[in-house]
C-alpha cells in the first residue's frame, strides 16, 4: 500500500492507491476531455441536430424530423460513393501498412546514409495534401507527364491516368501512399526501437534467421504499434477528400467520388446542410463499428 | 512551505500555481485578441464611422484595380470604410461564404456566380438594387438574369462571351478553314489530332465551368436544359442527345483530351501548341496579349449545329448587397458609387484593366478604342450580340448535365442515354423545388 | 588430429565464412538497392516540385516536361514574398503550430498516461468515445465549430486558430498505445519506492516517451503548419492567414500561377524539414532497458 495512514486520522479518499488512480486518470483526462466536448463533441451533436433540418445555411432552418434520414435510403450516388470508399480503403490501408512497415525495416538495418533515407522516405508528409496532388496532377498527365515518358522507356504505352474511370481512382491511392509512407514509418520506427536488443541476440544465438526473427519477436511486439496504425489508417481512409477536390473533382463519371466528397458536395455546392449532416452521421457509425470490431479482434492490453 | 507532501501537491499550492497559471493565461488571451483582426465598428449611432466588408475571390491582376477604386472610395467617404478581402477561388462559394453565412457573419457585399445566385435569392440573402440603376442604360439580358419579380436582386458588371480559339498556322498548315457548323468541327479535329497534339480542347472536369462552355452547343442545336415554365426539364429532345453527342464523342474519339493539367480556362496550351482549336472566353485575348506575343491565334464563333443558328454564352459575375447586413443602406451606395458613379472604374474594369464587355453599351462605347481593334473586333460585332447570359440553375442542374457529359465522355454513353440521365436528375430536383423560376425573367 | 584433416577443416572453415560474408554483402546490396528505389519513387517528386519552382510558368506546363529548368528563376521566390505577405503568413503558421503542438503534447501524453496506465470507472467507455471523435468528417463539424467559435468571440484572432486545434484524438490514441507497450518494471519499482502517480509520470513516463513525443511533435506540428480549411473559415482578414492560405492566392480564377505555387510549397516545407532534422534523433533513441533488472 502506498498510503500511509495518519495516526489519530481517518485516511482521506484521495490517498488510497484506489483514489489515486481515480484522482489522477480523470485529473490527467480533464484538460482534453474539455478540449474534445467543445470543439469536437459539441460540434458534432450539432451536425446530428442539424441532420433533423432542412438547411442551405445562408437560409432558416426548418425541422424536417427523419425525412433527411428516409431519403437517404433511396439515394443511390451515396451507395456508389460508399462503393468508391471501400474499395479505396480496402487496397490503400494494406498497402499503407506493410509499405511502411518495409521502410521502418529497411531504415532499421544501419545501413550508411541511414539519416538521409529517413529524411527522404518522410519528406513527401511535410508537403501538404493539396500541393502533393497538384505535384501529381502534373505528372500524370496524359500523353506526357512525367510518369508516362518514364514507362514510355519501357515501352508502355501513355496511360490517361485521372482521365479515365479505370485508372483515376487508383492513381489517387497512388498518390496518398506516396505522402502517408513516411509518416506511418517513423511511427513503425519508434515502435521498434522499443522491442530490447537483447531479444533478438537471444534469438540469433538460439539460431534464428531473420524471418523468425521477425515473425516470432518483432510482429508479436508491434502489436499496441500495428493496431495503431492500421485503425488510424482506416479510419482516415474512409473519409478521403482532399485528392479528389484537387485532381479529379471526384470524376470521371464519379468514379472518385467519395463519400466525404459527396458529402462536401452536397453541403457547400448544392447547400444542403441538413441532408449532408444525416450523410455523415451514417458514416460515422459505419466507421464506428467497424473500428470496433477491429479493436475487438486486436484487442491489446499491455503485453507481460 | 514546501509544495509538495508524499509528492502530491498540498491544495493550497495547487490552487496557487492554478491561479498563477490562471492570471498569466487571462494577460496572454487579452494580448492574442487584441492581435486579432478588426470587427468594424459601427453602432446604431448613424454618425459613427461605418466598416463594410466587400468580399470576392482572389484574382491578383484584376484586385488591383479594385483596391485602386476602393481607395479612392475610401478617402472620399470617411463614414463608409470598406475592408476589401479576396478568398482562395476554388473555394470562395463554397466552404468560405456559406460558413459565414450560416454562422450569421456573411460580408455586407459580395460577388457572387450566376450558378449560386438563385440560392441566396431564394433564402432571402439578396436585397433588391433598382434603385441603383437605370434600367435602360443597362443590356435587356444582363438584366433579366438577375431579375426575380421584377426586382433586380444583383448588380451586373460584366459579360464575357465564349468562342473558338484557333491556331492559324496549325490550320493553315493542315489546309483546313475555321470550321462553321459541328461536322466541319469535328472534321477539323480529327485532322488535328496527331503526335502530342488534340485536335480540340474542350473542358473535360466537372463542375459549372463545363456545362459554361457547353451550353451554346445545346442551345444552337435547339435544346434547351429547363422548360420555359422551369418546372421540368426539356432534355429528352434529339437537339440535346446531339449536344450530348458531340462532345462526348470528341474525348471518346481522342480528339479532345480526357484530362486536362489545368482549367481550360487558360488559353496556355492553345499558345502552346498542345491543341489547334479551344473553347475559351473574351478573357484570353487580354492574356494572350500580356503572355504569348507572338502567338498565332485566330478568333471564330462557336461552330453551330446542323441546321442550327449562331447563338453563344456570356458568364459573368455579380455584386449583391447582404440584406441581413447591418449597414444595408451604405452597402447599397458603396455599389453604386463603384459602378456606376465611379464612370473612371467602369471603363477601368471593360478595357483598361483587363478585357470585359460592360453590361452598359454605353461603357462599351467609350472602349471603342480597344473593343473596335483586332481581335476584339470579331467578339464586338459577330460574338456578344449573339450571346445569352449564363444560366442561373443551381448546382444540382449543374451536376445533372455535368453527370450527363461524364457519361457521354467516359461511361460510353450514347448522346440520347446521357440526355436521358440528365433529363431524369434534373426532372428529380425540380419536383421538390421551391424558389425563384431558373429561367431569366423576360 | 592429423595435419591434413587439420587443414581439410580449416579450410572448410574459411569457405563457410567467405560464404557467409558473399551472403551478407549480397544482403547489404539488395537493401541498398531496395532503399534507393524507395527514394527515387518517394523523394523524386519532390525534387521535380524544387526544380519547378525554379522555373518559368511556360515551362511547368510545358508537355513534354523538362527535368531541369532553361535558366534557374531565382526571382520566383522574391515574387512569392512580393505578391503575397508570405513572411508574415510563415510568422502565423510558426506561432500557431508550435503552441497547438507544445499544449497538445502535455494534454495527450497526460490523457494517453491515464487511459494506458490507471484503473477507474468507465476507462474503456471513455477511451472509445475519444476515439469515436475521429470518425466524423472536419466538412461537417466545421459549420457547427464556427458557430461556437463565434459565441466564444474568437473568429479572426489567433485564439480561434490555435485553441480548437489542440484536442485531437489522434494524439492520445496513439500516446496510449506507445504506453501500454511499455515495460511496466521501471513504474511499478518507482511506485514501491513510494513514488506518486504523477511523479511517476513526470520523472519516468514522459522521459521514455521521448521518441514518439518526437514523432507525434512532428505531426502535429505538420498537420498545423499545412492545416488550410480551418483557418480559411476562422480568419476574416488576411493578417492572420497561414501558409496554405497564401500558398492558395496563386491559384486564379482563370490560370493559376504554378511555378509560385512550387516556389511557396518548397519554402513552405523548408522549416519542417529542419525540424525533422533537428529531432529525427529522438527518434531513434533507443529505450536502455539493459540497466534494468528482471
Amino acid at each position: 500500500m502506498a498510503a500511509v495512514p495518519h495516526a489519530g486520522r481517518r485516511m482521506r479518499w484521495w490517498r488510497t492507491r484506489r483514489g489515486q488512480q481515480r484522482l489522477v486518470g480523470y485529473g490527467f483526462l480533464l484538460p482534453d476531455i474539455i478540449g474534445l466536448a467543445v470543439f469536437v463533441a459539441l460540434p458534432i451533436l450539432g451536425a446530428f441536430y442539424i441532420s433533423f433540418h432542412d438547411w442551405s445555411g445562408i437560409g432558416a432552418r426548418e425541422w424536417i424530423g427523419l425525412q433527411n434520414y428516409e431519403d437517404l435510403l433511396d439515394d443511390a450516388a451515396f451507395r456508389d460513393a460508399l462503393r468508391v470508399t471501400a474499395i479505396y480503403t480496402a487496397v490503400f490501408v494494406p498497402l499503407l501498412f506493410s509499405i511502411s512497415l518495409a521502410l521502418a525495416l529497411l531504415v532499421n538495418q544501419g545501413l550508411k546514409l541511414t539519416g538521409f533515407f529517413r529524411s527522404a522516405y518522410f519528406a513527401p508528409f511535410m508537403v501538404s495534401l493539396v500541393v502533393s496532388s497538384v505535384l501529381w496532377g502534373f505528372m500524370l498527365q496524359n500523353p506526357a507527364g512525367v510518369v508516362n515518358e518514364i514507362i514510355g522507356l519501357v515501352g508502355i504505352d501513355p496511360q490517361p491516368w485521372l482521365g479515365s474511370r479505370r485508372f483515376a481512382l487508383a492513381s489517387v491511392i497512388v498518390v496518398t501512399l506516396w505522402q502517408g509512407v513516411g509518416y506511418s514509418m517513423i511511427i513503425f520506427l519508434a515502435g521498434l526501437q522499443d522491442i530490447p536488443r537483447v531479444y533478438y541476440e537471444a534469438a540469433t544465438i538460439d539460431g534464428a534467421g531473420a524471418w523468425k526473427r521477425f515473425r516470432y519477436i518483432t510482429l508479436p511486439l508491434l502489436k499496441p504499434t500495428s493496431l495503431f496504425v492500421g485503425l488510424i489508417s482506416f479510419i482516415q481512409a474512409l473519409q478521403v477528400f482532399d485528392p479528389m477536390y484537387v485532381l479529379t473533382q471526384g470524376g470521371p463519371a464519379g468514379a472518385t467520388t467519395t463519400a466525404v466528397f459527396y458529402i462536401y458536395e452536397t453541403a457547400f455546392e448544392f447547400l444542403q446542410l441538413g441532408y449532408a449532416s444525416a450523410l455523415s452521421i451514417v458514416l460515422f457509425v459505419i466507421i464506428l463499428v467497424f473500428s470496433l470490431l477491429q479493436l475487438r479482434v486486436f484487442r491489446t492490453e499491455s503485453y507481460e | 512551505m514546501r509544495d509538495t507532501m508524499d509528492g502530491t501537491l498540498t491544495r493550497r499550492a495547487f490552487t496557487g500555481k492554478a491561479l498563477a497559471a490562471g492570471a498569466s493565461f487571462g494577460a496572454l488571451g487579452s494580448l492574442l485578441a487584441a492581435c486579432g483582426g478588426d470587427d468594424g465598428g459601427g453602432g446604431s449611432n448613424p454618425d459613427e464611422p461605418v466598416t463594410l466588408s466587400f468580399w470576392k475571390f482572389v484574382n491578383e491582376h484584376d484586385d488591383r484595380a479594385i483596391e485602386a477604386a476602393i481607395k479612392r472610395w475610401n478617402s472620399a467617404n470617411p463614414k463608409v470604410q470598406v475592408k476589401f478581402q479576396t478568398f482562395p477561388f476554388g473555394d470562395y462559394t463554397g466552404t468560405k461564404l456559406t460558413t459565414a453565412f450560416a454562422a450569421g457573419k456573411g460580408p455586407d457585399i459580395f460577388w457572387i456566380s450566376p450558378g449560386a445566385f438563385l440560392n441566396y435569392v431564394n433564402n432571402g440573402v439578396s436585397e433588391p438594387v433598382d434603385d441603383l440603376v437605370d434600367k435602360s442604360a443597362y443590356s435587356d439580358a444582363a438584366v433579366s438574369a438577375v431579375s426575380v419579380d421584377g426586382k433586380m436582386q444583383a448588380l451586373p458588371f460584366e459579360q464575357e462571351p465564349v468562342a473558338l480559339y484557333y491556331r492559324t498556322d496549325l490550320l493553315e498548315q493542315a489546309g483546313i478553314a475555321p470550321p462553321k457548323d459541328w461536322d466541319e468541327l469535328t472534321a477539323a479535329a480529327k485532322e488535328l489530332t496527331g503526335g502530342k497534339q488534340k485536335g480540340i480542347f474542350i473542358e473535360v472536369a466537372p463542375g459549372p465551368y463545363q456545362n459554361f462552355t457547353w451550353y451554346p452547343f445545346l442551345w444552337s442545336a435547339g435544346g434547351e436544359v429547363v422548360a420555359p415554365d422551369s418546372k421540368s426539364s426539356a432534355l429528352r429532345t434529339p437537339a440535346a442527345a446531339s449536344a450530348f453527342e458531340l462532345w462526348g464523342s470528341l474525348v471518346r474519339d481522342g480528339y479532345a483530351p480526357s484530362k486536362t493539367a489545368e482549367t481550360t480556362t487558360a488559353i496556355d496550351p492553345l499558345a502552346r501548341g498542345e491543341c489547334a482549336m479551344q473553347v475559351c472566353g473574351f478573357w484570353a485575348i487580354a492574356h494572350l496579349k500580356a503572355n504569348y506575343k507572338g502567338a498565332k491565334v485566330g478568333i471564330v464563333p462557336l461552330p453551330t449545329a446542323p441546321g442550327g443558328e449562331q447563338v453563344t454564352v456570356y458568364g459573368g459575375w455579380t455584386q449583391m448587397v447582404n440584406s441581413q447586413g447591418k449597414h444595408v443602406e451604405q452597402a447599397k451606395a458603396f455599389s453604386r458609387g463603384l459602378w456606376i458613379q465611379d464612370d473612371q472604374f467602369a471603363e477601368t474594369w471593360a478595357c483598361r484593366n483587363g478585357s470585359k464587355y460592360s453590361p452598359r453599351p454605353a461603357i462599351n462605347d467609350a472602349c471603342a478604342d480597344v473593343f473596335d481593334e483586332d481581335p476584339y473586333s470579331t467578339f464586338t460585332d459577330d460574338i456578344l450580340p449573339t450571346a445569352r447570359a449564363e444560366p442561373r440553375y443551381p448546382d444540382q442542374i449543374v451536376k445533372a448535365v455535368g453527370d450527363g457529359l461524364q457519361a457521354a465522355m467516359f461511361s460510353g454513353a450514347s448522346g440520347e442515354d446521357a440526355a436521358n440521365q440528365a433529363a431524369d436528375a434534373v426532372d428529380k430536383y425540380l419536383s421538390r423545388y421551391r424558389g425563384a423560376p431558373l429561367n431569366p425573367e423576360t | 588430429m592429423s595435419d591434413v584433416t587439420l587443414t581439410a577443416a580449416r579450410t572448410r572453415t574459411r569457405r563457410a565464412a567467405r560464404a557467409r560474408r558473399r551472403r551478407r554483402i549480397g544482403d547489404r546490396l539488395v537493401l541498398y538497392a531496395l532503399a534507393a528505389i524507395a527514394f527515387v519513387i518517394l523523394a523524386g517528386p519532390l525534387l521535380w516540385m524544387i526544380s519547378s519552382a525554379l522555373k518559368t510558368r511556360t515551362e511547368v506546363l510545358a508537355s513534354p516536361p523538362s527535368v531541369l529548368p532553361a535558366t534557374p528563376q531565382w526571382g520566383n521566390f522574391s515574387d512569392v514574398f512580393e505578391q503575397v505577405p508570405f513572411a508574415r503568413y510563415l510568422l502565423n503558421s510558426a506561432l500557431v503550430a508550435t503552441v497547438v503542438t507544445v499544449v497538445s503534447l502535455l494534454f495527450h501524453s497526460m490523457a494517453a498516461y491515464s487511459l494506458a496506465r490507471l484503473r477507474y470507472p468507465g476507462r474503456n467507455v471513455i477511451f472509445v468515445a475519444i476515439l469515436s471523435t475521429l470518425m466524423v468528417p472536419f466538412t461537417v463539424i466545421v459549420v457547427p465549430l464556427f458557430i461556437i467559435v463565434d459565441w466564444l468571440g474568437w473568429v479572426d484572432t489567433y485564439w480561434g486558430l490555435i485553441v480548437p486545434m489542440i484536442p485531437h484524438a489522434f494524439g492520445i490514441f496513439l500516446l496510449r498505445q506507445f504506453y501500454l507497450s511499455l515495460p511496466r518494471e521501471l513504474e511499478e519499482a518507482a511506485i514501491v519506492d513510494g513514488a506518486s502517480l504523477m511523479r511517476v509520470y513526470w520523472s519516468i513516463v514522459l522521459p521514455l516517451s521521448r521518441p514518439i513525443l518526437a514523432a507525434l511533435g512532428i505531426f502535429f506540428f505538420l498537420a498545423n503548419w499545412n492545416n488550410f480549411l480551418w483557418p480559411l473559415i476562422v480568419t476574416q482578414s488576411s493578417d492572420l492567414w497561414v501558409v496554405q492560405l497564401g500558398i492558395q492566392q496563386f491559384t486564379g480564377q482563370r490560370a493559376s500561377q504554378y511555378e509560385l505555387i512550387m516556389a511557396a510549397s518548397t519554402l513552405a516545407a523548408l522549416p519542417t524539414l529542419l525540424l525533422f532534422f533537428v529531432l529525427q534523433r529522438r527518434l531513434v533513441e533507443g529505450i536502455k532497458l539493459t540497466g534494468l533488472k528482471g
